[in-house]
Parts: structure tokens; C-alpha cells; sequence
């Protein structure tokens, strides 16, 4: 077979073999709506938070009214710490505050007015938002308590609230200006969707391929399956990073020929891999299985939500071999950032390296210029 | 009467260790098989386990643009420096070249000092510096963001005391006068925030569903695809009945549950060696681990005898185990899901396993709050094995079903 009959026929193969298709196409349009849904309203409301009032007081009520207006959270009133513990071990909400009794007393009088807050930390996102809200509401009603206090002594309102807040910190947190879980996350992942489903489709048609012993394992073969199935993947990843970031209106397009120029490499290098990784295995179903349980790990070893100076040495070399782990860095530098190609060059040629190797691999232990028996 | 009932039970017990001696010489034959059942479950978890093993992320770099350069800007940026969480890692003399370290990731923050800053704290004017964070780095942003307001809280209740302190008030009362409202914080248990107590110990048992139920679908979905089905029930069962059949699917999927109930217990283990859980806490979260994994192993058995399919079987196990859990509730909080989401949240078993387990693991609740969680997986789990018997025997009985791919 030559090589264009080679590629013909894997491109014919990617639409007739049900299970391909579903992986190198569909699976991916699926993911894409499916995996961001959950984050989709990208900001954390509706934090489940109590409060136990033991003072009663004015300023209580002020405290408590201030953190009902929080969007962030959703307040409610308790009796005592047991109430508050065991909605804490049921999941019903996420911490709680003690105002104590003499709270009003100790304000007015300038002695430590200590409010108790207890969050369950082994929810960290939830009990951090919690925290985080908790702490802006304390300190806006320091400010408040200052601004009171030192007027008469300053006489001035602006020296007044300078004492009250002597510096503030302007966040600007850029590309993402809500801070949105899902546009944190998504962009990533997406490189990481894009492996996974395409590696299972690449290594599932090369094993059907085996199952059926029209396999061709020549040098010239390999590589028109191949493109041909990087071509495929090349238009999937573009409509991708097009249409489905479009579609749930994540940032994109920053540096449109840096994430093309981009995809150009990762996609022959999954394919690559793919291919490997059916030669190996032989069997269609068993590359769905190999390959599922890997997208956790891999997705960790990316660096992406566990920066990689924070990685054991070990895992530091490991995550090399993975191409997410160079695509995630760089896309998220090109699609959302807008960072320079010639910046992340470096994670270019590691994928470069990485599709040579695994070619390399089909050459010397799959490929014989033969047709298997 | 009684010889009739020790007959069943002999029968019924021989299929069911036929059934067992079977797949286990299958398991240990296949190199694939043992791959997936010891070397990979292994991997994962060590994996898992070792990458938060610092346990929090520390000295992250950032830069500064600092246009003031004077005494008060240098008083920030060292205790910025001071903080374990940054590392101020270059200073920046203009903008465009902070934006492009930035855009390349070389910083993921710049902290801008404007010029007028020294000016306006010694006139006594409120003041204010810019944080440029990399949003999208969300686990970096929110650990910068949280360490630059405990700098910013820092320095200005030092301003705020040498004002108070100037007028003639003792340091004591001036603390007070500062801060009037002091929130102390204490957690329920994580102290120190440790990602490896919330990701890892979340992440473990996420990873074994995904084995789990990917292992059930094999084991029943490959003599389905391999039009083998008669062959391995007759190796195992001497004649056709639903008794029977009950027996060798439940011996056929029994080494699968074993295998993977003992990397549940050993991740258990795992993770009490850094939560400290009592002997209470841990014999409850084995139950509930065993009893999740009999849930997941079954239910991929059930998807391949629905669809008829070993393909479709592993395929739908993997749609609905592999992002269980960002479905949990561990990493985005179900309260904050759109309505739809929160339901799929709420049909998946990982997100009652993860609250279970931080309960009991993590915050040492009374067993009894597992109770519950643990009865309905157990009684799921065999609804879901009773239809899983009823739909294979049809399937034995209906060789055209065979062989789909």
C-alpha cells in the first residue's frame, strides 16, 4: 500500500469504526460541554455558613447583617457549637462563627473582642471562599468601628479613615477578572481532553487494525496514519479551542498562530503515542481501559494545579514524558495570555522530542515492511 | 427436601468458586490484566499520593514594579519576602517588560508600587498598590492573593499603631484600638491547610472507581465480545438457571472486588497516616471504601449487559467515573453548581464518599454519620448486581447479542 492509500484508509477507518469516531470525534464535543458544566456559574456563592449570636447586641446584628449581604455566603442562625458541629459533619455548612456574649462590652471598653470561626478544611476551595469572605466582612466592620472611634479625636474624616485603613490592595486578576473556577480550569484540561480521548482513538483503531491483520507496519505507513489522524485531530482541537471556548466564553485567541503553531506539534505527538500505545495492547476495548484512569494522574503531573516547584524531583522528570504537560503550559500561555512562541519554544521541542521517540519506538520494535499473519 | 437444599448450596457454591479459580488464572495469565488489577492501581496511588507531598505550595515567584523606591515601598516588599507563600523574584523598572514576564509566566504576580506612596502615608492619606495576578492560574492566584492581603493587614496595622502610638496611647490599648473585631480562625481539623489531606485523600478513592468499574465492564463485557459467553458459564455451572448464573457472574467479579477492595483499605491506610483518624474512624471508612467499590464494579457489569457492548460498557463506566470527581464537590463546591450539575453531583456515589470521608478521616466524626452513606451503597450495589444477573442471563440465553464491537 502506499502512502496516500495509507492515509485514505485511516481517515476512512476514523469515520466507519464506531469506536473511533466516538473517541477522536465526538468524545471531545462531549467533554467539552460536559467536563465545564459543573463550573460553569465559575464563582463560589451560596457557601453554607452559621453563625451562634451568644451576645445579642447591636453590633452583632450589624456583624450578621454584613455577612447575609455576602453573595458568597448563605447564613444561618444557630443555637449553640453541638448544632453547629453536627451540620458541620452532615455537610450542611461548611464553618461557623462565635460572637460571644460580651462582644459589645469589649468594643467599647478597647479590649480584645475575639469572634471565633471554624471552617472544615478538609473541603479547601469551599472553606477558604468561606474564610476569605468571613475575613472582609471583619475587617470592613474594623474599619467602621475605627472610623467612629478616631473622629472626634481627629476631626477629620479623611485622617479618620486613614487610620481605619492606612493601605488598601487593588486586585487586578487579569485574564480572568472574576477569578471563575471554570476559567481557571477549563483551558487546561482541554489540552488534557484532547490527549486522552485521541490517544484512546489512535490506539484503538491501530489495535483494530491488528485485530483484523490488515495492518501495513512500514516507516511510510506509520507516518501517513499519522497525518492522517493529526489532520482529524487538528480540526477537532481547532473547533475546540474555537467554538466550545466561544460557546462557555472563556478567554481565547490571545496569540491565534502560537496555539495553531502549537497543535501543529501536539497533535502527530499524541498521535504517536496512540499508535504505541495500540501496538502494545492489541486489543480495541483494553486501550479505553489503559487509558481512562491515566487523566487524573497525568492532569496533576502537568503542573498546572500543582506547580512543579512543588513536585517531588521524581515526578518533575516523569511529567516530561507526558505531552500535556508541555501543551498545557504553553496553550494557556498562547490562547490566554498571549504569551511569545519564542518563549515557549522550549515546550515545542519537548514535544518535538517526544513524537520522535515514539516514532522511533514504532520503527524499530513495529515495523517490518510486512503484512502481519 | 433437605438433600435438594444441600444440593443447591453445593452447586451454587462449586460455580461460584469455579467461577473465581477461572478469572483469576485469567488475571494472572494476561500481562494486561495484572497490569491493570497490580502495577497501575500501584502507580496511581504512589503518584497521587507523593505529588502534594509537600503539602502546600510554597515560595511561588512574583515581581514588583516599585515606582516609589522609598523606605515605606522597601518596608513591603520585605514583608512580602517574609512571606512563605511568595518569593519576590525580580523588580521591574517598567511596565511593558513586568506585562511580558507575566504573559510568559516567568512571575505569576507583580505587585506595582505607585510613586506617590511615601508621599501619602506621611500625610496621612489613604493609600493603595496595585496586585497583578495571573488569574488563570487559579491555585497560585487565590494562594497570592490570600498572602498579599495578610502583607497589606500587616503593614497597615503597623501604620495604623505608630498613629495610635503617636497619640499618646500604650501599645496595648493601641493593638485593641487597631483591631477591634479579631477574628480567630480555627479549623476543623487540616490546620495547616495541607493540599495532600484535601486533593490526595480525595483523589485516591476517585481513581479506584474509575479502576473499579472499568474492571467490571471487562470482566463480564469480554466473553460477551469474544461470543464466549456459554463457554465460561458451562466451565463453571453444570446446567442453565438463573440460580446458577447469579453465582458464577458474582465469582467472576468477585477476584475484581477483592483486588481493588485491597488498594481501597491500603489508601485508607494512606491517608490516615497523615489525618490520624481513631480505629473507629478507619474500620468505618474500609466498610464504606469495599462497599463504594462493590457499587463501582457492578455498575460497570450493568452498563455492559444494558448496552450489550464491552465497548459501550467501558466507554459509559468511563464517561461516568473519570469526572465524578469534579462532580464531588471536592474541588468546586455542589452548592455552587448550576441546578443540573448539582443533580449529576448527586447521583454519583463519589460525591457521598468524599463526605463521608472527610467526616471520618479528616475531621473524626462519630461512625454513625457513615451509616447512612454506607447502607444505601451497599443496597445500590446489589439492585444494581440482581439487574445485572437478569440482564447477562438474557444475554447467555440470546447468542445473536455476541460479539458487538
Amino acid at each position: 500500500m502506499t502512502f496516500l492509500q495509507v492515509f485514505l484508509q485511516s481517515l476512512k477507518k476514523a469515520f466507519s469504526d464506531k469506536g473511533v469516531f466516538l473517541m477522536i470525534i465526538l468524545a471531545p464535543i462531549i467533554y467539552g460541554i460536559y467536563y465545564p458544566w459543573p463550573y460553569s456559574s465559575e464563582i463560589v456563592r451560596n457557601v453554607q455558613i452559621g453563625v451562634i449570636d451568644y451576645s445579642n447586641s447591636e453590633l452583632s446584628r450589624e456583624l450578621i447583617r454584613s455577612l447575609k449581604s455576602s453573595p458568597t455566603l448563605s447564613v444561618h442562625l444557630l443555637s449553640d457549637e453541638n448544632e453547629a458541629k453536627n451540620k458541620i459533619y452532615t455537610k450542611e455548612i461548611i464553618g461557623y462563627l462565635i460572637i460571644p456574649d460580651d462582644l459589645k462590652r469589649k468594643v467599647l471598653f478597647s479590649k480584645d473582642a475575639v469572634i471565633d470561626v471554624v471552617a472544615n478544611a478538609g473541603f479547601l476551595v469551599e472553606a477558604k471562599n468561606a474564610l476569605s469572605s468571613i475575613a472582609q466582612i471583619v475587617l470592613y466592620n474594623n474599619a467602621q468601628v475605627n472610623v467612629i472611634t478616631f473622629l472626634p479625636k481627629t476631626k477629620s474624616m479623611e485622617k479618620a479613615k486613614f487610620i481605619a485603613q492606612p493601605l488598601s490592595l487593588f486586585i487586578d486578576s487579569y485574564n480572568n477578572p472574576n477569578s471563575g473556577y471554570a476559567s481557571y480550569v477549563v483551558p487546561a484540561v482541554a489540552w488534557l481532553i484532547l490527549q486522552q480521548t485521541f490517544a484512546i482513538g489512535c490506539a484503538m483503531l491501530v489495535s483494530g487494525l491488528f485485530e483484523e491483520k490488515i495492518i501495513i507496519l512500514s516507516a511510510s505507513a506509520w507516518l501517513a496514519r499519522i497525518f492522517a489522524l493529526s489532520l482529524l485531530h487538528i480540526i477537532i482541537s481547532m473547533l475546540f479551542f474555537g467554538w466550545i471556548f466561544i460557546f462557555w466564553d472563556f478567554g481565547r485567541g490571545q496569540n491565534l498562530l502560537g496555539t495553531f503553531f502549537l497543535i501543529l506539534f501536539f497533535s502527530p505527538t499524541v498521535a504517536a503515542i496512540g499508535c504505541l500505545i495500540g501496538c502494545w495492547l492489541r486489543e480495541r476495548e483494553r486501550t479505553i481501559q489503559a487509558l481512562i484512569f491515566t487523566s487524573l494522574p497525568i492532569y496533576f503531573l502537568s503542573g498546572f494545579s500543582w506547580p512543579f516547584f512543588s513536585m517531588p524531583k521524581f515526578f518533575q522528570y516523569l511529567s516530561f514524558i507526558f505531552p500535556t504537560s508541555h501543551a498545557i503550559k504553553a496553550g494557556i500561555a498562547f490562547n490566554e495570555l498571549g504569551g511569545t512562541i519564542r518563549a515557549y519554544l522550549p515546550s515545542i521541542i519537548y514535544l518535538l522530542i517526544l513524537a520522535l521517540l515514539a516514532f522511533l519506538c514504532l520503527l524499530i520494535f513495529y515495523s517490518n515492511d510486512k503484512k502481519e499473519s | 427436601m433437605f438433600k435438594k437444599i444441600k444440593n443447591f448450596f453445593f452447586a451454587s457454591g462449586k460455580t461460584f468458586n469455579l467461577a473465581v479459580y477461572n478469572e483469576l488464572s485469567y488475571i494472572f495469565q494476561s500481562r494486561t490484566e495484572r497490569m491493570l488489577f497490580f502495577y497501575l492501581p500501584l502507580l496511581s496511588l504512589l503518584i497521587l499520593w507523593w505529588i502534594f507531598f509537600p503539602g502546600a505550595i510554597r515560595k511561588i515567584p512574583v515581581g514588583v514594579l516599585d515606582y516609589s523606591q522609598s523606605y515605606y515601598s522597601r518596608e513591603l516588599v520585605r514583608l512580602a519576602n517574609a512571606s512563605p507563600s511568595v518569593e519576590i523574584i525580580k523588580y521591574y523598572d517598567d511596565a511593558l517588560q513586568a506585562q511580558k514576564a507575566l504573559n510568559d509566566i516567568e512571575i505569576f504576580a507583580l505587585l506595582v508600587i505607585p510613586d506617590h506612596f511615601s508621599t501619602k502615608i506621611k500625610s496621612a492619606q489613604s493609600n493603595s498598590v496595585l496586585l497583578k495576578v495571573n488569574g488563570q492560574y487559579g491555585t497560585h492566584s487565590e494562594i497570592i492573593k490570600s498572602a498579599f492581603s495578610d502583607i497589606v493587614l500587616a503593614f497597615s496595622t503597623g501604620i495604623k499603631l505608630a498613629v495610635i502610638e503617636k497619640s499618646g496611647s500604650g501599645a496595648n490599648y493601641a493593638r485593641n484600638l487597631a483591631l477591634p473585631l479579631l477574628p480567630s480562625v480555627k479549623m476543623d481539623a487540616n490546620l495547616e491547610l495541607n493540599y495532600q489531606k484535601f486533593l490526595a485523600t480525595a483523589l485516591l478513592p476517585s481513581v479506584l472507581h474509575i479502576f473499579a468499574a472499568m474492571a467490571g465492564a471487562y470482566a463480564f463485557g469480554r466473553n460477551l465480545r469474544d461470543k464466549t459467553l456459554d463457554l465460561w458459564y458451562f466451565a463453571c455451572a453444570e446446567k442453565k438457571s438463573l440460580f446458577l448464573f447469579f453465582f458464577a457472574l458474582s465469582g467472576k467479579v468477585f477476584p475484581a472486588l477483592v483486588i481493588f477492595s485491597f488498594w481501597g483499605v491500603l489508601a485508607i491506610f494512606i491517608t490516615s497516616s497523615i489525618t490520624f483518624p481513631s480505629i473507629g474512624n478507619i474500620i468505618t471508612m474500609s466498610i464504606a471504601i469495599i462497599d463504594m467499590l462493590f457499587l463501582s464494579v457492578w455498575l460497570g457489569v450493568f452498563l455492559t449487559t444494558l448496552f450489550k457492548s464491552l465497548r459501550m460498557g467501558l466507554s459509559l463506566s468511563g464517561f461516568l467515573s473519570s469526572p465524578a470527581f469534579s462532580f464531588s464537590g471536592a474541588s468546586f463546591p455542589a452548592v455552587a453548581m448550576p441546578a443540573g450539575a448539582h443533580f449529576i453531583s448527586s447521583c454519583l456515589p463519589m460525591t457521598y464518599f468524599i463526605k463521608i470521608q472527610v467526616g471520618q478521616l479528616i475531621l473524626h466524626a462519630s461512625p454513625i454519620y457513615a451509616m447512612q452513606t454506607i447502607f444505601y451503597f451497599g443496597l445500590i450495589g446489589t439492585i444494581l448486581s440482581l439487574l445485572s444477573v437478569i440482564l447477562a442471563y438474557g444475554l447467555l440465553n440470546s447468542p445473536k447479542d455476541w460479539g458487538k464491537r
